[in-house]
């Protein structure tokens, strides 16, 4: 008979030696799991870069495909330590707790190389990465907020956590284009030249087909109408939450009139607060709930809450409906295509009272979109001092804290707005508006329209190229370089490029 | 009756062998210079200037290579002109005009193998457009091909410099026997000569011209 306790040194020998067997079980399975993972991962590569003559051994990860190139920004500083571009790269939190990497000028040769420590390769176990149903493994990228030379962005990235280190991957045309850097690729390897800009032509945008990552797309001077690109602008597209500048438009000419005043108090319908407890819903608001026109006006613009378009709709007309009639009217009057048609003041799928079950959505041509924000901007430029707005507290909205997801905001200093939009058969819409003055100091707005690209990092990634491009050509036009009327694209040099730029042109 | 004499007779045959004679050693001596004298005109074949040139600009492209150069034996053909004074003057000069009919035909034939690559590639690629050739050209580049060509293709025939500093000359000459000399570089050229051919003879090849013809003058 065992007595108390030698039971109870049994009970904690069986503990132990159970326990002892868990770890040793759960050791094996994630050695296991990791050498099997290990045949999977695609670990980073290196790769030359060519800086001012000077070639640098770089890390980089093809996301996905190839060519995809992300760039160690920890190499970067490194290899650019010695040229007018050096940086620092360093880590901090913003006020909110946010985590920020900051990439802070300095002097030339302020940036050493770390001394090479075998602990310090950079492996798959350091990079957030997730493995699919089929073992194939993806790096994760992250929205990360970045502060380059002084200015906060948005750019998502391939962050590396190390023990004592840590780094993160960037896509290698967003930091050319936020570093203003002159970069150029070719066989393989990539060139810089700190001493140029982040610079290229009508020709060379066309050439590279980035029009082809979108439905449709434009860019131009709002303030002048110049188009300066568009491609597939008559195109007719699913235009989701963009659809709200035109509710936006319909309101302010109201308040205009006089017939409603910013200070109005906005009563939420029963079926605004139904549509605000849906997986669309943004600002949670019960049925009678109470707010200024103002603020349900900047939920609208701000974060895109579908209730508060809905709100204002039934507010200003007395139903949706009549609303509706309303936008479709002044799609009219505007003078824009006959293929612009509103269903909605919020741009969600409806589904046709019908049998046959259709799914409707907003439509129109990036040309009406166009049309649209030109009129907005020129007649109403005070939208920009809502949609310019990157975060605000709406107090009449319970204290609400509306975000601006228009990643242009933060990446393209001088964006002032306008709005995103998203459904599954939209994909990622964005209208960007950039402020600028002319040598008049007259205010012109360069808009970019971006229909049908497939995530949001590909709607940022175009619209930052276009609304690049669409400044460089504005200021050359100001600077007299490229004279109204007289604007010369860049001539393929080469035969092999003529031939490509004819293919280019016949797979449009 | 009277005897007659037959002096006087062969003192006529004797003056009539003299002029012969010496009409005879005037032509040995001078009688090919005067038949040299006059305008003489050759052509010259640059077909295969011109498809060196077309094919080292085409081999710049992918599959450029692989394109048939439309071309035949003599296509591309200038004149030269060889004027050979009575003063003793030697001047050759390449026929503008017809160095510019060659420069119109050497610019179809490049911009014709440069349509066949756009063809050739737009079908390896299965690009299939309802619009021409000359269409997408024209849409890409914002110029129809030629412009295109003419502002970024090398020129595949050369220069009118370079081919009068190669086949021109202006110089002085003087002729001997079969022989005529030219005073700049005191080179000897055998040469034969008759009423509408002229053929001169160098160490490798043999060069024929043939006589301009005068405006109005009969030509058979």
């Amino acid at each position: 008979m065992l007595n108390n306790a030698n039971l109870k040194s049994v009970k904690l020998f069986v503990k132990v030696t159970l326990m002892l067997l868990l770890s040793v079980t759960l050791c094996m399975t994630g050695i296991f799991f990791d050498a099997f993972r290990s045949y999977a991962v695609q670990i980073p590569e290196t790769t030359v870069i060519n800086i001012d003559g000077t070639n640098y051994e770089v890390h980089v990860l093809n996301h996905d495909y190839d060519n995809n190139m992300y760039l160690s920004l920890k190499d970067m500083s490194v290899a650019l330590g010695n040229t007018d571009k050096a940086f620092v790269l360093e880590r901090s939190q913003t006020e909110d707790g946010e985590s920020r990497i900051n990439l802070t000028p300095c002097a030339k040769g302020t940036v050493t190389e770390p001394e090479e420590d075998e602990d310090s390769d950079k492996s798959e176990d350091d990079i957030d990465m997730d493995t699919d149903d089929n073992g194939r493994v993806n790096f994760t990228r992250k929205r990360q907020l970045l502060n380059i030379n002084g200015t906060d962005c948005y750019f998502y990235v391939i962050p590396v956590n190390g023990k004592d280190d840590f780094d993160c991957y960037v896509n290698c045309g967003e930091f050319a284009l936020s570093m203003n850097l002159d970069m150029t690729m070719k066989d393989n390897a990539v060139y810089i030249n700190t001493k140029g800009e982040f610079d290229f032509s009508k020709y060379d945008l066309k050439n590279s087909g980035l029009q082809y990552m979108t439905d449709s797309c434009m860019v131009g001077d709002a303030t002048t109408g110049d188009i300066y690109l568009e491609e597939n602008s008559d195109q007719v597209v699913t235009i989701a939450s963009t659809s709200k500048l035109m509710t936006y438009l319909i309101i302010r000419e109201a308040i205009e009139n006089g017939e409603l005043s910013y200070n109005d108090t906005v009563r939420f319908s029963a079926k605004a607060a139904e549509l605000s407890r849906t997986s669309d819903g943004v600002v949670r608001v019960e049925e009678g709930q109470t707010a200024t026109l103002s603020d349900v006006m900047k939920a609208m613009l701000i974060c895109s809450s579908n209730e508060c378009a809905l709100a204002l709709a039934e507010h200003y007309s007395g139903s949706e409906e009549a609303f509706v009639e309303l936008m479709n009217r002044k799609t009219v009057a505007l003078g824009m295509s006959g293929s612009a048609y509103f269903f909605n003041p919020h741009g969600l799928p409806i589904y046709q009272n019908d049998v046959l079950t259709v799914k409707k959505q907003n439509h129109m041509t990036a040309a009406d979109m166009f049309i649209l924000t030109s009129h907005i901007l020129n007649k109403y430029p005070d939208v920009t001092e809502i949609t310019s707005i990157k975060k605000t507290k709406l107090e009449s909205l319970n204290n609400f804290v509306a975000k601006n997801t228009n990643v242009l905001l933060y990446n393209v200093p001088g964006t002032v707005g306008l709005k995103t939009g998203t459904t599954d058969k939209a994909q990622s819409c964005l209208v960007s508006a950039y402020e600028t003055v002319d040598s008049r100091n007259d205010t012109h707005y360069i808009v970019t329209i971006v229909y049908g690209t497939e995530n949001v990092q590909c709607q940022s990634y175009t619209s930052m190229v276009l609304m690049r491009y669409g400044i460089q050509h504005f200021n050359a036009t100001m600077l007299g370089i490229l004279p109204e009327g007289d604007r010369k694209e860049k001539t393929p040099e080469t035969l092999e490029e003529m031939v490509e730029a004819v293919m280019a042109e016949a797979r449009r | 009756m009277r005897h007659r004499s037959h002096t006087g007779l062969i003192i006529v045959l004797i003056i009539l062998l003299l002029f012969v004679l010496t009409a005879g050693a005037l032509y040995v001596v001078f009688g090919a210079g005067i038949m040299l004298r006059g305008s003489w005109e050759r052509e010259i074949d640059l077909t295969e200037d011109v498809r060196d040139g077309i094919s080292e600009y085409m081999s710049t492209a992918i599959g450029g290579d692989d394109i048939d150069i439309a071309l035949g034996e003599g296509d591309i053909r200038i004149k030269s002109v060889l004027t050979i004074g009575r003063d003793g003057t030697w001047v050759e000069t390449v026929d503008r005009q017809s160095y510019e009919e060659a420069v119109v035909k050497s610019k179809a034939c490049l911009e014709e193998s440069v349509k066949a690559l756009l063809e050739k590639r737009l079908a390896d690629a299965y690009i299939e457009s309802n619009r021409s050739v000359d269409e997408l050209v024209n849409a890409a580049l914002g110029m129809e091909l030629d412009k295109y060509l003419d502002k970024c293709a090398p020129t595949v025939l050369p220069s009118y410099e370079s081919l009068q500093e190669m086949y021109g000359s202006n110089t002085g000459y003087e002729a001997k026997n079969d022989k005529v000399m030219l005073t700049d570089t005191g080179k000897e050229i055998t040469f034969k000569a008759s009423s509408d051919m002229l053929v001169l003879i160098y160490t490798k090849e043999a060069v024929v011209y043939t006589r301009v013809k005068e405006v109005g003058e009969n030509v058979e």
